[in-house]
C-alpha cells in the first residue's frame, strides 16, 4: 500500500504560469500529477519551506516513482525545465543530483560510465554554487537530504573507483572515454572529491565550531556568515562524516579518527537526526578503532548502533519511503555490524548489553568458538563480511583482471597479521578460566612450551595483558567510572604465579520474568473474551 | 635542517586539504631523515608521507617506507606500525625487505621480547621451517643499525607492558627480558617507572595488581521503577 501525498494546488501563481509556458507536459509523456508536482516542488524550494520539501522529498518522490516511474527514468531536465520555466538553475541541479541517485540505484551493474561523469560535473555545479557565492546562498534543505548528498557523492567516488579497476563493467566504447578522463584527471579523481570536502569544512569552519561547543564557548566567535548559516554548518557537519568514511576506504584511520575529534557522539549531535548519518558515523568509528587494535571502542560503538538500529526497526520498516530502488543501507550494515563484534569479542570478551549479546550467539555464535580456538580463516570471513568496500584511487585497469579487490585483500591480510600476534590469546584464557592461581612454569607446560622457549612464552602473557589494557590508545587506558570490570577475566603475574580473578555475572533474569508476567496478562485476557464469547448459546 | 625546524615547518604545509599535497614529499623525506639520526618521531609527519605515496605512486620510496616503518615500530605499544602498513599498497608488499620488517613487527607485536634480542646480539637460530622468517638472522641487526635509540625504545615499551603485567619480578627475569641488560641499567629503567627494589635488589615491587585485579560476583539488582508499571497494572488472575 502506498501512502499518497497531496500538495496543494490552489495557488494561483502555479497555475498562472503554466499557461503562460505553451508546454504540454502529456505530448511529452510526463502524467499532470508529476508536472504539478515539479512546480510546487521548485516552488517550495524557491520558498524555503523545509517541512515541505521534506515531505517532497522523502514521501512524494518515492510515492511517484512507484507509480509512474517504474519502468523508465523520471523526465530528464530540459524537460523538466520546460515544465518549471526557464531561472530555476539551482532546482535544476538540485532535480539532477536526484535524477542522478535513481540512475545509480536502479542499475545494479552500476550506470554507464557517461552518467558517471556527468552526475560528477553535476556534483561539481552544485558544489560550486554553494562554494563560490559572495554570500551564504539562499537555500534550506531539510537534514536528511544534505546528508544524502554527501553521502551519495562519497559513494559514487568509491563505485568509480571499483569501476576503473574492474575492466570487466565497460564495454569497448568506454574504454575510450575512460582513457581520456583518467588523463585529464576531470571526474571523480580523488584530488577533487577530497579538495569538495575539505572546502565544505574550511568554508563553514566547522571544525572550528564544534571545538568551541565542545570547550562551552559560543560558535558564532569563531564564524563568519557563512559558518552562522545553517546550510553551510549543517554540510559542514555532514562532511566531516563523509571525509571520516572517505578516510575509511583508503586505509587511513587515525586521519578517520582525527577528522571527526571534535563531532561529539551524545544525544544531542545532529546525526541523530537522520538515521544512516548515524549508522555511518558509529560503523566507521567503531571500525577505525578496530583496526587500531581498541577493541574496547570498537565493541562500545557497535553495541550502541546495533542498540540503536534495534530501537528504530520497527519505525524503519513502516516507513513506505525507504522500499524503492533506495538501498537498504542499515539493513546491511545491521548484519556487518553483527560481524565485526564477533570478532572484537572473540579477541577481548566484554559483557555488553544482553539483548545483543543473544543475537549474537544466535548469528555468530559458532564463528565465535572458532575465532576463539584460533581459527584464522574464520576472522578472516568474518572481516570480509564486516568490512567496507575499500579502494584504490589510482588504479586503473583498461585490460585484463579485475582489481577490484585488491584493497580489501590488503586491509584483510593487515589485520590478520595483528591478529595472529594475538592468536595465544584465546587460548590462553581457556587455561586461565580454570584456575585461581597458576605457576607460569605449569602453564607453559600446558601449552607445550619447552624450557628453551619459555621467554616467548612469557610474551603471550605479556601481550594479553597489553591488549586488555588498551596501552596501544593514546590518550593511555580509559578510566571505567563503573565499578564493574568489562572484562570477565583478568590476572597478573607476582614473580612466577599468575593470580587469576574472574567475574562472575548472575545471569539477569528480571527482564525474563517480566516478559513472561506480560505474555500470561495477555493469554488472560485473550481467554476471558474466549469465556465471554463461549456462554451465548 | 634539524627536526624541530622541518617538523614545525611542515605542521602549516600538511594543515588541512594541503596534507595531500604532492610537492611536501621532498621535505616529509627529509624530516623522516632527521627522525631517524635524531631519535624523534612525530606520527602526522610518518603517515602523511605513506599517504602521498600511495596518491602518487611516481613518488613511492621504499627506503623511505622502510625508515617510517622501524620508527613507528619503536613506538609500541602505540598502534602506529599498524596503522602504517594498513596504508601501504598490494603491489609494494612483495618486497623482500618491507616483508622483513613486516615480519619482526610481528616478533615485537606479540611481545616476543626474547627473539628481538636473539636477533640483535646475533644468536638467532633460524630453524629449517620453509615460512621460517628470519633466514638470514645478520639482516635484521644491520637494517636496525641506523636507526638512532632503536633497542632504548625496545626496553621503554617492554617495561611498559611489564608495569602492567607484574605485581613482583625477579631482577633476572627482568633482565632477560630487556635483553640482559647490566645491573646499572636494570636500576635506572626500574627507577624511571617507580619500581622499588626489594630482597637486596633481587626483586622489584611493580605496581600493586592486588587491589584492583579481583574476583567478583555481580548480581542483578532490580529497580523497583523499572517494575512499578507491572505491578499497580492490577490484572486479577483468571478463576476457573
Amino acid at each position: 500500500m502506498s501512502r499518497r501525498v497531496e500538495f496543494d494546488m490552489s495557488h494561483e501563481d502555479h497555475t498562472d504560469r503554466r499557461r503562460t509556458n505553451t508546454f504540454s507536459s502529456e505530448e511529452d509523456g510526463v502524467p499532470n500529477e508529476v508536472a504539478d508536482y515539479l512546480v510546487y516542488f521548485s516552488r517550495m524550494i524557491d520558498e524555503q519551506n523545509v517541512p515541505e520539501i521534506l515531505t517532497l522529498y522523502d514521501q512524494a518522490f518515492p510515492d511517484l516513482t512507484e507509480r509512474f516511474f517504474r519502468d523508465r527514468m523520471w523526465p530528464d531536465e530540459n524537460v523538466v525545465e520546460r515544465i518549471i520555466g526557464p531561472g530555476n538553475k539551482l532546482f535544476i541541479i538540485l532535480y539532477k543530483e536526484l535524477y542522478y541517485r535513481q540512475l545509480y540505484a536502479r542499475n545494479a551493474r552500476g550506470p554507464l560510465l557517461v552518467h558517471r561523469y556527468e552526475s560528477f560535473m553535476n556534483y561539481q555545479e552544485l558544489f560550486s554554487e554553494l562554494l563560490s557565492s559572495k554570500d551564504p546562498i539562499p537555500l534550506s534543505l531539510p537534514n536528511v537530504w544534505l546528508w544524502d548528498i554527501i553521502d551519495e557523492f562519497v559513494y559514487q567516488f568509491q563505485a568509480f573507483c571499483l569501476y576503473k579497476a574492474n575492466p570487466g563493467k565497460r564495454n569497448a566504447d568506454e574504454v575510450e572515454d575512460l582513457i581520456n578522463i583518467e588523463e585529464n584527471q576531470n571526474a571523480w579523481n580523488i584530488y577533487p572529491v577530497l579538495n569538495i570536502l575539505y572546502s565544505l569544512l574550511s568554508k563553514s569552519q566547522i571544525v572550528e565550531q564544534l571545538k568551541a561547543l565542545k570547550e562551552k564557548r559560543n560558535p558564532d566567535s569563531v564564524a563568519d556568515e557563512f559558518g552562522q548559516s545553517d546550510l553551510y554548518f549543517k554540510l559542514g557537519y555532514f562532511a566531516l562524516i563523509g571525509l571520516l568514511r572517505t578516510h575509511v576506504l583508503l586505509g587511513d584511520y587515525h586521519q578517520a579518527l582525527k577528522t571527526v575529534q571534535y563531532v561529539d557522539i551524545d544525544p544531542k549531535g545532529i546525526y541523530n537526526t537522520v538515521p544512516t548519518c548515524l549508522v555511518t558515523l558509529h560503523y566507521f568509528v567503531g571500525f577505525s578503532h578496530l583496526m587500531m587494535r581498541n577493541y574496547g571502542e570498537a565493541t562500545k560503538m557497535f553495541v550502541n548502533c546495533l542498540l540503536y538500529i534495534q530501537r528504530t526497526k520497527t519505525v524503519q520498516s513502516q516507513q513506505p519511503s525507504k522500499k524503492n530502488f533506495q538501498y537498504d543501507v542499515i539493513g546491511k550494515t545491521w548484519d556487518q555490524l553483527f560481524y565485526l563484534l564477533a570478532i572484537c569479542l572473540a579477541v577481548q570478551p566484554q559483557r555488553i548489553d544482553e539483548s545483543i549479546a543473544s543475537q549474537l550467539a544466535e548469528r555468530c555464535g559458532e564463528r565465535m568458538m572458532h575465532m576463539a580456538n584460533g581459527n584464522v580463516d574464520e576472522f578472516r570471513n568474518a572481516f570480509s563480511t564486516g568490512c567496507p568496500k575499500f579502494l584504490s584511487p589510482t588504479t586503473v585497469v583498461y585490460e585484463g583482471v579485475n582489481q577490484s579487490k585488491e584493497p580489501l585483500l590488503r586491509q584483510t591480510q593487515s589485520f590478520l597479521e595483528g591478529i595472529e600476534s594475538q592468536m595465544a590469546l584465546p587460548v590462553l584464557r581457556g587455561y586461565l578460566k580454570l584456575y585461581t592461581t597458576l605457576p607460569t612454569k605449569k602453564l607453559a607446560s600446558f601449552m607445550d612450551v619447552d624450557e628453551e622457549n619459555y621467554d616467548s612464552f612469557l610474551g603471550k602473557l605479556l601481550t594479553y595483558k597489553m591488549i586488555v589494557n588498551e596501552l596501544g590508545k593514546e590518550a593511555g587506558p580509559s578510566t571505567v567510572d563503573d565499578d564493574e570490570p568489562q572484562t570477565d577475566i583478568d590476572f597478573y603475574v607476582d614473580r612466577d604465579m599468575i593470580n587469576i580473578a574472574d567475574t562472575k555475572v548472575a545471569r539477569h533474569v528480571g527482564e525474563h520474568f517480566l516478559r513472561h508476567i506480560q505474555k500470561l496478562q495477555e493469554v488472560q485476557d485473550v481467554l476471558k473474551r474466549l469465556d465471554s464469547a463461549g456462554q451465548k448459546p | 635542517m634539524s627536526f624541530e625546524r622541518l617538523q614545525r615547518d611542515l605542521h602549516e604545509a600538511i594543515e588541512g586539504v594541503n596534507r595531500y599535497n604532492p610537492e611536501n614529499v621532498a621535505e616529509l623525506a627529509a624530516c623522516v631523515q632527521a627522525m631517524v639520526a635524531e631519535n624523534k618521531y612525530d606520527k602526522d609527519i610518518v603517515l602523511t608521507i605513506l599517504k602521498l605515496y600511495q596518491l602518487n605512486p611516481e613518488r613511492y620510496d621504499e627506503n623511505v617506507v622502510r625508515q617510517v616503518l622501524l620508527k613507528t615500530l619503536m613506538v609500541l605499544p602505540s598502534s602506529d606500525f599498524a596503522l602504517a602498513k594498513c596504508l601501504i599498497d598490494t603491489n609494494r608488499i612483495g618486497s623482500q625487505e618491507l616483508r622483513r620488517i613486516f615480519d619482526l613487527g610481528a616478533v615485537l607485536e606479540s611481545c616476543n621480547f626474547a627473539v628481538f634480542w636473539k636477533l640483535m646480539k646475533g644468536t638467532y637460530k633460524p630453524t629449517t621451517n620453509p615460512n621460517e622468517p628470519f633466514k638470514v638472522p645478520a639482516e635484521i641487526s644491520k637494517m636496525i643499525k641506523p636507526m638512532a635509540g632503536f633497542e632504548d625504545a625496545i626496553k621503554h615499551y617492554a617495561c611498559r607492558v611489564i608495569s602492567v603485567t607484574f605485581q613482583n619480578i625477579e631482577k633476572k627475569l627482568l633482565s632477560s627480558l630487556l635483553g640482559g641488560a647490566s645491573d646499572k641499567e636494570v636500576t635506572a629503567l626500574a627507577k624511571k617507572f617507580g619500581w622499588e627494589t626489594k630482597e637486596n635488589g633481587e626483586v622489584f615491587f611493580v605496581a600493586n595488581h592486588e587491589g584492583t585485579i579481583k574476583t567478583r560476583n555481580i548480581d542483578e539488582k532490580i529497580q523497583f521503577s523499572h517494575v512499578a508499571d507491572l505491578l499497580t497494572s492490577n490484572v486479577p488472575p483468571l478463576a476457573f
